[in-house]
C-alpha cells in the first residue's frame, strides 16, 4: 500500500518538477516582478501598485480589444471545429478518418508560413483580390483584407482550427449511438438531439476547444505584428514592447498577470453559459 | 382507416434489406397481431436485428412495405412512428437523471410539465424505480437501468414496443426474473411487444410466438409449443432445445435407421431424423417400442436435475439422452454397458436438411 503511493510520486516527480522549475516558479516570479519598480534601468524591489494602476488605465482599452478580438477567434474556431468534428462523426462515414487526416496534415505547415501564406492571399496584389479584379466583381481592390483586425481573425481561425478539432472530436466519439437514436425514437428532431443529447455530453470537449484557441489567441503577438497593420494591437505587443523596448519589466509583469486573470475569468463565463444555455433552450 | 381486431397490427411484406453486396434479408412477410408478444430468433448475423430496426424505422428497406394498423409506415422516420424501441445497452441519457430520461418523450410531445409529471410518476412507480427518480443513469445497476429503458419505452404508450436483446446485459440471475418481469409487464399493460434475441430458452420464457430466422429468412413461425415440438427443419430443431439429429436417406417413402423402417411421405432426399434427449428410453434387454436402435453408453453426466447419457449407436451416431436420477441409481448401467435406446415415433420428427 505505502509502495504504491511512493511509486506513484515517484512517477509523477520528473515531470512534477518540470512542471514547477519551468512554469511555476517563473509565473510566481512574473507575479512577484509586477509590485517592483524600474530605476534607471535597474529592477528595484518595492511593494507598489502603480504598475496595476497603470495597466487598468492606460492599457485598459488593449487588453479589452484582446479580449474580444480572441474571444471572437475562439468562438469562431469552435464553431468551425464543431461542424468539422460533427461532420466526421455523423455524416462523412469510413471517409471520416481520412477527413481528419486531412485535417491534421495542415499541422506540418508551421505556425509563420501560415502567416505568409495568408499575406499572399490576402493582401491588395493578393489571389483573393486579383481573382475578384479578374471576374470583374470589383473594381478596386479591397484594402481592409489585409493589415486590418480581419486579417488577424482569418489566420488565426485557420491556424488555430485542427487544434480546435481533435479536443471536440474525441468527445464527439465518445458518445453512444444509442442514446441519439433513442432521442429521435422518442420524437426528437435533429436540432433538439443537437442541444438535448450531443451538446450537453460533448461539454468538455467544445470547452477545451474553445479555451485553446482563446489562450493562444490571446497571448499571440506575432500575428497583429504580420498581419495586423499599423492599428492593431494586441496586449501581447505591449507586453513584448515593454520588456524588450523599454526595458520596464514590472509593468509588462503587472499586463501579463492582468491579462491572465481575465482571460481566465472569460473562460469561466463562458462555461458558465455554455451551460446556461443549453438548460435555457432543453425547458 | 377503420380496423377489426382480427387484422394484424402491424405487416410486413415483401420487405428486403442489402448494405453493399450483403443480403441481409430475403424477401419477407411478417404480420403480426394486437396483443402478441413476438420473439425474432436466431444465430447473430441472421438479420434479426436488421427487421427490428427497419420496423422501428431507423433502417429502409429496399424493396416492401411496412403498415401499422392498416398505414402504410414505410417512409416515416422513428420520431414519428407509433413504435417505441428498447435498445440494447439500453441508451439512456448519461446526463438526464432517470426523471428527465423517462419524461424526455412527453416532453418533446409538448406536454406541459405539469401534464405530464403524473403520467412519469405513475410509470416510475410502476417500473419500481420511483425512489431513483433523481439519479443519473451512471449510478444505477444493469437491472434498474433497464426498467428506466422500459419506462422512458413504455410511457408514450406505443402501438409496438420493440426491444433488442433486452436481457442480454444482465447476470443469469436477473436475466430469469427480469424475464418474468416483461412477461407479467405484457400481460398488464396487454401492449404488442417484439422481442430480438439470440437465446432460445428466453425467447421460449418470454413470448407467445416466435420467428426463427436464419440466413435473412423466417424459417418458422409458430407458438412456442409449435416450434419446440413440431420443427420445420433441421435449423430449427438444432436452434430450440437440445434435440439429437440423426441423418438417413429417404428411398421410396421409407427412411431405414439400423433396423428400424420408418415410413416418411415426400420425395427420395438426405433428411434427418429429430428426437429429443428427454424422449429416448434405455434398457439392458430389447423392449418393444416403436424404433429401437442398439448401442453403448459411452458417457455419464451428472446434470444437477437430470442425468446425461452419451450413447455410440450401431450407426455410428451419438445420441445425449436424458434421464432422471433415479434410472442411473438401478444398478445395471455404466460407462461402456450395451443398451437398446428406443422412441416412440409420435416423439420423433423426419425433417428437411438445411
Amino acid at each position: 500500500m505505502r509502495d504504491a503511493r511512493l511509486r506513484a510520486i515517484a512517477a509523477v516527480m520528473p515531470s512534477l518538477l518540470v512542471w514547477i522549475g519551468f512554469f511555476l516558479a517563473p509565473l510566481v516570479y512574473l507575479f512577484i516582478v509586477s509590485f517592483w519598480r524600474v530605476r534607471q534601468y535597474r529592477l528595484v524591489t518595492d511593494a507598489t501598485l502603480d504598475n496595476y494602476i497603470a495597466a487598468g488605465s492606460e492599457y485598459q482599452h488593449a487588453i479589452l480589444f484582446t479580449v474580444v478580438l480572441a474571444g471572437f477567434v475562439g468562438l469562431l474556431t469552435t464553431v468551425l471545429a464543431f461542424a468539422l468534428a460533427y461532420l466526421i462523426r455523423f455524416h462523412a462515414g469510413r471517409f471520416g478518418n481520412a477527413l481528419l487526416l486531412t485535417v491534421l496534415t495542415t499541422l506540418f505547415g508551421g505556425y509563420l508560413v501560415k502567416i505568409y501564406a495568408w499575406k499572399g492571399l490576402l493582401g491588395s496584389d493578393g489571389i483573393v483580390n486579383r481573382a475578384l479584379l479578374e471576374t470583374g466583381l470589383i473594381s478596386q481592390p479591397i484594402t481592409w483584407l489585409l493589415y486590418s483586425p480581419i486579417a488577424v481573425v482569418i489566420t488565426l481561425v485557420s491556424f488555430l482550427l485542427p487544434y480546435a478539432v481533435l479536443p471536440i472530436n474525441a468527445a464527439l466519439r465518445g458518445i453512444a449511438d444509442a442514446p441519439i437514436e433513442a432521442a429521435r425514437d422518442l420524437g426528437a428532431r435533429p436540432v433538439r438531439i443537437l442541444i438535448d443529447v450531443i451538446l450537453p455530453q460533448c461539454e468538455r470537449g467544445v470547452l477545451t476547444a474553445f479555451a485553446l484557441a482563446f489562450f493562444i489567441s490571446a497571448g499571440d503577438y506575432v500575428t497583429p505584428q504580420l498581419v495586423g497593420g499599423p492599428e492593431t494591437f494586441m496586449i501581447g505587443n505591449f507586453i513584448q514592447s515593454q520588456y524588450v523596448n523599454r526595458m520596464n519589466a514590472p509593468i509588462g509583469s503587472a499586463l501579463a498577470v492582468v491579462t491572465m486573470l481575465a482571460t481566465l475569468a472569460a473562460v469561466a463565463l463562458v462555461s458558465f453559459l455554455y451551460r446556461r444555455a443549453l438548460r435555457a433552450c432543453s425547458t | 382507416m377503420p380496423s377489426t381486431n382480427d387484422a394484424p397490427l402491424l405487416r410486413l411484406t415483401g420487405v428486403t434489406k442489402a448494405f453493399g453486396s450483403q443480403t441481409a434479408l430475403q424477401p419477407l412477410d411478417l404480420s403480426v397481431a394486437r396483443g402478441d408478444f413476438l420473439a425474432l430468433l436466431g444465430p447473430s448475423g441472421c438479420g434479426k436485428t436488421t427487421l427490428l430496426r427497419i420496423i422501428g424505422g431507423f433502417l429502409s428497406p429496399d424493396k416492401g412495405t411496412v403498415e401499422i394498423d392498416g398505414r402504410d409506415i414505410t417512409a416515416i422516420g422513428p420520431e414519428h412512428r407509433p413504435i417505441n424501441m428498447v435498445f440494447q445497452g439500453y441508451g439512456l441519457f448519461p446526463h438526464m437523471t432517470v426523471r428527465e430520461n423517462v419524461g424526455y418523450g412527453l416532453k418533446i410531445a409538448g406536454h406541459a410539465r405539469d401534464k405530464r409529471e403524473p403520467q412519469v410518476n405513475a410509470m416510475l412507480e410502476m417500473m419500481h424505480i420511483a425512489t431513483l427518480a433523481d439519479r443519473l443513469p451512471g449510478e444505477l445497476s444493469g437491472g434498474q437501468q433497464q426498467r428506466v429503458a422500459l419506462a422512458r419505452a413504455l410511457v408514450m404508450k406505443p402501438s409496438v414496443l420493440l426491444l433488442d436483446e433486452p436481457l442480454a446485459a444482465l447476470d443469469l440471475q436477473l436475466r430469469k426474473s427480469m424475464q418474468s418481469e416483461l412477461r407479467n409487464l405484457h400481460r398488464e399493460i396487454g401492449g404488442t411487444f417484439i422481442c430480438v434475441t439470440h437465446d432460445q430458452s428466453e425467447a421460449i420464457g418470454l413470448a407467445n410466438r416466435i420467428a426463427v430466422m436464419n440466413a435473412g429468412r423466417i424459417v418458422q413461425e409458430g407458438t412456442p409449443e409449435d416450434i419446440y415440438k413440431r420443427p420445420a427443419n433441421t435449423f430449427v430443431a438444432g436452434f430450440i432445445g437440445d434435440s439429437n439429429i440423426l441423418p438417413l436417406m429417404r428411398r421410396s417413402g421409407v427412411c431405414t435407421l439400423a433396423s428400424n423402417s420408418i415410413a416418411s411421405d415426400g420425395p427420395d432426399a438426405q433428411v434427418a431424423m429429430m428426437v429429443r434427449p428427454t424422449d429416448i428410453q434405455l434398457s439392458e434387454i430389447k423392449p418393444t417400442a416403436d424404433i429401437c436402435v442398439p448401442g453403448q453408453v459411452a458417457d455419464i453426466v451428472f446434470m444437477g436435475d437430470h442425468v446425461k447419457f452419451v450413447v455410440v449407436i450401431e450407426t455410428g451416431d451419438t445420441l445425449a439422452v436424458h434421464r432422471p436420477h433415479a434410472e442411473c441409481d438401478t444398478g445395471w448401467i455404466g460407462r461402456g454397458v450395451p443398451v437398446f435406446a428406443s422412441w416412440s415415433r409420435n416423439d420423433s420428427h423426419v425433417l428437411d436438411r438445411t
